[in-house]
């Protein structure tokens, strides 16, 4: 048997020079030969290599030629010193058509009907080397077996050659390992969970596998039904806030399928299953194609456009005159761009005088942005998601990215598994939990009292960054005797968790190089968020986490544009890029930009909006695509806010609750019909583009807020003349124009560089991943913010015992407007809500797997299915608010944030009753 | 590989535990593994179901299947085929056959390591053989009272008589009554010798490593004392007794007749490298070796030889036994050491080497048993005395073990150098009566097909390769007249389809396209386009084979093409 040399071992070496076919390649130490090769401009084949994957080495077929030595494999073998290598000659050439010869020899010959036909790599390669027939008689293949259960992922293990990509995906970019290959020798073959088929083996559908299959062993509907696409649009995602980039195809004017693109720089090629397949709702038959006017007798009638256009200008116009501008309010929406947003808060401050704009980051990150505004200057995270790759500890606070986020939750999970630290604050056992080095689960509510105990901690232990604090910040004597008494021992006693774990986690924490905090709403929508939020960024600041790689303070914003709503200005109390209301400067520059005087009113929040109609005072509404009846807290209360407006028009693609008390219905698009930005989670400002154009009969939703200022004598400046649509472009250069964080962001460069975060303050700025570099904070110095302990709204008591928290699944989205109109629904995972319970909570209730049990809480109740996990702990319990037949959000309550008005979602007391029919 | 399923194990499982640690257990509990098992072990810990049923699967012993109280095993490999294992397969089916599958289920293995008397076969491990008679009432007789003593076959160490050629063969001979000596040496060298000067005599030995690559230990040991001095320092010692070709019964002879050779070698080497942990991985068919074994780790442990400050030296170290759990392939280096991780034991691509990312991603060591035996010697005698001895650049001696085709089949320890014919025709008396020697197979599965005319080649690394073959672990197989070669390279093939890794491509689908068409040259003539094809595939798999198990398989079927061409057409005398 031969043996390999061990490489020589030079250190410092920085640079290898070697030759590919004759000419000099340099490359750096480790490079591989495959890489090396692209300086030359020469390539080899590879069935098994991936750009996305860890070099495999199964296919063989990328071997080259080495002097003095056997051929190697061109994708694992690193470039040696001085080596010659060969990519093509008569001798691999035929050992290349030997090798495919007896690839194919595996696999059936039926190119003509394979869904791969025309993008097979192993096709390719049979072209590639000039096989033209096989000389193998009768060879044994492959039992064929195939797995069609999955509604997106279809196997074909006849078509498969076992290179394992899809295996390697599973693992290296997904990390939910529920693909692997099994057996040995000639048998080996992919297989899902125990051999059980992909749906039964609790699969994330996240597509990978299909995106790396070079056959068609692994296929989507879209490609097996439809063939290849007539075009290919890339476009930004519009579920969470992750912001995926994404390329759909397109056939016959129908989506037939999406997939992650490569270059997308959030996503790295990466998507989910709702990116990816949960696109068919664009395409559902209820779409809203006509506006809807409610007759005298309550019932909804198709109209004109003109008809709708003119009753809503009249009716504006006349609540504005005869009301003043305090009776109107709008609500626009974080699911629109940022365009149509930024035209929806220029139409409330123009048209109709009022501050009273807001968006729905209301209830969920306002704390977010109102804590790292306050306490550092900007209203976003501070660093990026490629952060998590250079931390040695991530703490992760009320947030399940796992499946919310899914695309950043794989990658968080795969920094985890690489060797990064990880501590989770949660009440449930999330799948991030579970992989935790400490995981505090701690009863809902009770985050600033554990907060503050590691603030605490994180002083008396000596492990603050004096210096840091000294240079960068201030307010810290202040906080320093406030925390005193926040002992572990004292936090413990409130929030269940055990005082040494807490203890831990400080250690933990105050001993990284560089630790980032991630939080989801879990901080923000569980009682005091703001207090919560101030405090996750005091122990960042003392430990001085901030403004390097690896560091810093990140909120996981929720929805695709829900940073953008915000960004533009869909704010009671700020214009775009934050710039408050009340500034004079700031109040020149807009009327300067925009010739009228700014609205001077103190504008109203949503929760506020509710409260005012009740009051009275609030007559009419306009509200964007936001299902308030559904997604907003004590539905009861919304509900009775919404019979009582005078007007209300709502923009919607679909009906939903909330429009069933609308006036006026106007029919929107979906992001696949318009063009625009997002905001995503980490301040990549990305483009959104047509994909289709707009369903006949609705419109784009800043064309539709444009018309109605239109129709009322305002000309918002966006548009071509009186009936033309707005130019999403000329928008962009209005937000450039009027916030400085914005200044260097154009069409042009976001067409190029695919993406910008701001800041960006001019043409020459990159932009900004990492913000506060160096302790440069944009406030100029960190505040350290005092954060009292004091107790959520929402407390349990003997006729309320248990603690309900709500949230996202991965199969749906929200309140499943979208998701619930496409083949998620198909899945088992994503059928219908459940209320998920502890064991030991089910044995106290007598509560069997799948009883049907009443949620009851101070405000109502609602009827599901149980569904006993240990993902929950003992006292909690936990629903999602994605299926409108169950509306959880009956029971959530009315307790806010007192400086944001973030209601708390995530806090309910509740008390159980089996139903009398238990068993369904 | 992947290092996200290492970690995760890690994780859930805390740090050196694995799934497969998991599945043994259960096995031994249970006696077999079923779809459920590995539903509940994943449900129980947290860990992929996946992960758990790849890794099952890809061992003979834990492949998910219905449970049976006995499982009888027929040797297939090439001494007992030679020696008659159709028959006796023949003979206990008929006998047995009827039995209902749960009750007893007949199958296969490769190699029991009694070589020098098959055909053997195994009852729930347990080794009989057809020469020793009575063995349809043995088995009989053990079905029915499993606690009955089994009459099993053995193995002879035949010395030759020349001392000054005598390494290893005094200590096999000696047995028990060597572990004395042994370890007051050991605790003399740990005491009063540097690593540096333990590795010093190694280096002077030239002692190659003896499983079949031939790699300089020495260079092997430096490596690990050089490499990932960094994090926690760790450093491992794997030694690799998966001794699976079949008609070697080498390492099977040394550990169960002078474990403490081993142990003592084992421990010089992790001395000398920097290893802190010891694992032997022991193949499953050798029940027996891994019993005595345990019994001597156990003794070493209790004479505090192992743990903390060995001897009163700086020196920690542990040694841990890992069962293997049949799959041929654990014996290449880098899937035994997937198998200790827990992974579904995928060969890896190298570099990175083991000895700078090994197990765990530290640097390890993986030693043959023999080559570490050699230890012992070469530090009491000094290397140079070792390296005295030998031909070229193979220094030393070598244990060889002969098949039953021969006079005195058994285990001879001969200077490398000695030929082919000296070994077979001198030392072991040459044929067994009524035989004529055809050829002579060196090297397991993966080695050449040696014909009369190249016996007198030297044994050794570089003459052997020459000619056509390997020296391999040093398994010697000789055929007689009688004997059908197509048969043999035909049953490596098929051998490697049974026990390629499946991952890289000529290995997993080139052996089983070859078995094809070596059975429709033999049907239906082995015609030009046919050979043609034939070669093109063995070219194939030597050329692309990611480890030497597809890129040697071939080596048995070019020698028949080479040497036996006639035979390929089902022509054989």
């Amino acid at each position: 048997m031969e043996f390999e040399p061990y490489p020589p071992q030079e250190a410092g070496v920085t640079t290898i020079d070697a030759t590919v076919n004759g000419q000099p390649v340099t490359v750096e130490p480790g490079s591989t030969i495959l890489n090396a090769m692209a300086q030359v401009n020469r390539t080899v084949p590879t069935l098994c290599y991936s750009d996305q994957l860890e070099p495999h080495g199964a296919c063989r077929s990328c071997l080259v030629e080495v002097e003095g030595s056997k051929p190697v494999a061109a994708c694992h073998t690193a470039v040696i010193a001085g080596a010659s290598y060969q990519t093509h000659s008569p001798a691999l050439t035929r050992y290349r058509r030997n090798l495919t010869e007896m690839i194919v020899s595996d696999h059936p010959l039926e190119c003509l009907d394979c869904t791969a036909n025309g993008r097979c790599e192993l096709q390719s390669l049979a072209q590639e080397v000039g096989l033209r027939q096989s000389r193998y008689e009768s060879p044994a293949t492959h039992n064929p077996v195939a797995d069609q259960g999955h509604p997106f992922i279809k196997l074909d293990m006849e078509k498969c050659i076992g290179c394992a990509r899809c295996v390697r995906a599973c693992d290296e970019i997904q990390g939910s390992f529920i693909l692997g290959m099994a057996g040995r020798g000639y048998d080996t073959r992919v297989i899902a969970g125990n051999d059980t088929g992909m749906e039964q083996a609790n699969c994330a559908s996240c597509g990978q596998c299909v995106t790396e299959c070079p056959v068609a062993a692994l296929e989507e509907p879209g490609t097996i039904n439809f063939g290849l696409p007539d075009q290919t649009t890339t476009t930004t995602c519009a579920y969470c806030g992750v912001g995926c980039m994404l390329d759909v195809a397109v056939k016959d004017g129908q989506v037939i399928s999406i997939t992650p693109n490569k270059q997308g720089s959030a996503n790295q090629g990466h998507a989910c299953v709702k990116g990816r397949f949960a696109h068919q709702f664009a395409q559902s038959k209820d779409r809203l194609t006509t506006p809807l006017i409610k007759d005298e007798n309550g019932e909804f009638q198709p109209a004109s456009w003109d008809e709708a256009l003119e009753l809503i200008a009249r009716r504006f116009g006349e609540v504005r005159d005869q009301h003043g501008p305090e009776s109107f309010a709008m609500i626009s929406s974080s699911r629109c761009t940022n365009e149509e947003n930024f035209i929806m808060q220029k139409f409330a401050r123009v048209v109709m005088a009022t501050n009273s704009v807001d968006n729905c980051s209301r209830v969920c990150h306002s704390p977010s942005a109102f804590g790292l505004r306050m306490a550092l200057g900007t209203g976003a995270g501070t660093n990026s998601f490629e952060d998590v790759e250079h931390s040695d500890l991530l703490m992760i606070v009320g947030a399940n990215p796992t499946e919310a986020h899914p695309v950043f939750g794989a990658r968080i999970k795969q920094a985890v598994l690489a060797g990064c630290k990880l501590i989770v604050l949660d009440p449930r056992n999330t799948e991030l939990a579970q992989l935790a080095d400490i995981h505090l689960a701690l009863r809902p509510g009770s985050n600033v009292a554990v907060i503050n105990a590691l603030q605490q901690l994180l002083i008396s232990e000596g492990l603050i960054d004096q210096p840091f604090i000294d240079q960068h910040s201030e307010g810290y004597t202040e906080i320093t005797a406030d925390l005193a008494s926040c002992t572990p021992e004292w936090a413990s006693e409130i929030s269940g968790v055990d005082a040494s774990l807490i203890r831990q986690a400080a250690s933990l924490y105050g001993n990284a190089d560089a630790a980032q905090i991630l939080w989801g709403l879990g901080v923000t929508e569980a009682g005091h968020g703001s207090n919560a939020v101030f405090g996750l960024i005091n122990m960042a600041v003392m430990t001085g986490n901030l403004g390097r790689p690896g560091t810093g303070t990140c909120p996981i914003r929720g929805q695709n544009n829900v940073q953008g709503a915000s960004d533009m200005g869909a704010l009671p109390n700020v214009f775009s890029d934050y710039r408050p209301v009340d500034d004079p400067i700031v109040r020149d520059h807009h009327l300067r930009v925009w010739g009228v005087e700014p609205p001077t009113n103190k504008g109203l929040r949503i929760p506020d909006m509710f409260d005012a109609v009740h009051e009275g005072s609030l007559k009419a509404m306009y509200i964007l695509a936001e299902d308030v009846a559904q997604s907003d807290p004590n539905t009861a209360h919304v509900v009775g806010a919404l019979e009582q407006l005078d007007f209300l028009v709502v923009q919607e693609i679909f009906m939903n609750p909330t429009a069933e008390y609308a006036d006026v219905i106007l029919p929107g698009v979906t992001f696949l019909e318009k063009e625009g930005t997002f905001v995503n989670s980490d301040r990549r400002i990305q483009r959104v583009r047509q994909v289709i154009p707009p369903l006949s009969g609705a419109r784009r939703d800043g064309d539709i807020t444009n018309a109605i200022a239109r129709q009322m004598g305002v000309n918002l400046g966006f548009d071509d003349g009186p009936n033309t649509p707005v130019d999403p472009a000329k928008v962009m250069r209005e937000i450039a124009t009027l916030g400085p964080k914005w200044g260097g962001v154009t069409y042009q460069r976001l067409d190029q560089e695919r993406f910008l975060q701001w800041p960006c303050y001019d043409s020459s700025d990159p932009g900004t991943s990492i913000v506060h570099r160096d302790g440069n904070f944009l406030r100029g110095k960190a505040l350290l913010s005092p954060t009292p302990w004091q107790e959520a709204g929402e407390i349990p008591d003997e006729q309320y015992p248990l603690m309900l928290t709500t949230g996202r699944m991965l199969f749906h989205y929200n309140v499943g407007t979208m998701t619930r109109r496409t083949d998620l629904t198909k899945l088992q995972a994503g059928e219908r809500e459940t209320l998920r319970i502890h064991p030991k909570d089910a044995r106290r209730y007598a509560i069997d797997d799948g009883d049907r049990v009443t949620v009851v809480s101070r405000r109502g109740k609602v009827t599901v299915s149980a569904e006993i996990t240990k993902a929950t702990n003992p006292g909690v319990l936990f629903m999602t608010f994605h299926f409108p037949e169950s509306r959880t959000n009956i029971l959530t309550g009315d307790a806010v944030d007192e400086f944001t008005g973030c209601p708390e979602y995530k806090v309910v007391a509740v008390q159980l009753e089996k139903t009398a029919d238990a068993k369904s | 590989m992947s290092k996200n399923l290492i970690a995760l194990q890690s994780r859930f499982l805390g740090p050196h535990n694995s799934a497969y640690d998991l599945l043994s257990e259960r096995f031994e509990k249970s006696g077999h593994i079923s779809a459920e098992d590995i539903d509940q072990l994943a449900a129980e810990h947290q860990l992929p179901p996946q992960l758990l049923r790849s890794s099952a699967e890809f061992y003979d012993q834990l492949r998910p299947q219905s449970a049976t109280d006995h499982k009888l095993k027929i040797c297939i490999g090439e001494a007992c085929q030679v020696a008659g294992s159709a028959g006796l397969a023949e003979q206990l089916k008929s006998r047995f056959g009827d039995l209902p599958a749960d009750s007893l289920e007949i199958g296969e293995v490769t190699c029991l390591g009694y070589c020098s008397s098959g055909p053997n076969c195994s009852i729930d491990g347990q080794p009989l053989s057809a020469t020793t008679g009575g063995i349809e009432r043995q088995i009989e007789r053990y079905l029915s009272n499993p606690s009955t003593e089994l009459s099993g076959p053995a193995n002879r160490c035949i010395p030759t008589g020349d001392d000054s050629i005598a390494v290893l063969m005094p200590y096999l001979l000696k047995g028990d009554a060597a572990t004395i000596d042994l370890y007051a040496n050991l605790k003399t060298t740990l005491l009063l010798q540097t690593p540096a000067q333990v590795l010093a005599q190694i280096e002077a030995s030239q002692l190659r490593g003896r499983g079949g690559a031939g790699f300089a230990i020495a260079t092997k040991l430096q490596t690990v004392r050089d490499s990932g001095n960094d994090g926690d320092g760790s450093k491992y010692l794997v030694v690799n007794f998966d001794e699976g070709d079949a008609g070697a019964y080498i390492d099977k002879e040394l550990v169960e007749r002078c474990p403490a050779l081993l142990l003592s070698g084992a421990l010089l080497a992790a001395y000398a490298c920097g290893a802190s942990e010891i694992y032997i991985y022991a193949r499953l068919e050798y029940p027996e070796a891994r019993r005595v074994l345990a019994d001597a780790v156990q003794q070493l442990a209790d004479d505090k030889l192992i743990g903390s400050l060995v001897a009163g030296s700086d020196f920690n170290c542990s040694i841990t036994i890992i069962q293997g759990q049949g799959a041929y392939i654990c014996g290449e280096e880098t899937s035994l050491l997937r198998s200790i991780e827990g992974l579904p034991a995928q060969v890896s691509i190298r570099p990175p080497f083991p000895a700078q990312q090994g197990l765990w991603g530290r640097p390890t060591a993986v030693c043959n048993v023999e080559t570490l035996c050699n230890l012992p010697w070469i530090i009491e005698q000094g290397g140079k005395a070792y390296a005295a001895l030998g031909y070229a650049n193979s220094r030393g001696t070598k244990l060889v073990s002969l098949n039953s085709r021969v006079k005195q089949p058994g285990l001879y320890e001969v200077e490398l150098g000695t030929t082919l014919r000296q070994i077979i025709f001198e030392l072991a008396g040459g044929m067994a009566a009524g035989e004529t020697f055809k050829a002579v197979q060196i090297g397991g599965p993966l080695g050449g097909i040696l014909p009369e005319s190249a016996l007198d080649t030297p044994l050794a690394f570089e003459s052997l390769q020459q000619a056509g073959a390997i020296l391999g672990h040093g398994g010697m197989v000789v055929y007689s007249e009688n004997d059908n070669l197509a048969d043999i390279a035909r049953g490596v093939m098929a051998f490697c389809g049974r026990e390629s890794c499946g991952k890289c491509f000529p290995c997993r689908i080139g052996s089983v396209r070859a078995t094809e068409l070596m059975d429709q040259m033999t049907e239906t003539g082995a015609t030009s386009e046919r050979l043609e094809l034939l070669t093109d595939i063995c070219e194939t798999m030597k050329t692309g084979s990611l480890c030497a198990m597809g890129s040697m398989t071939p080596s048995a079927v070019e020698s028949v093409m080479t040497h036996f061409p006639a035979e390929l057409r089902g022509e054989h005398r």
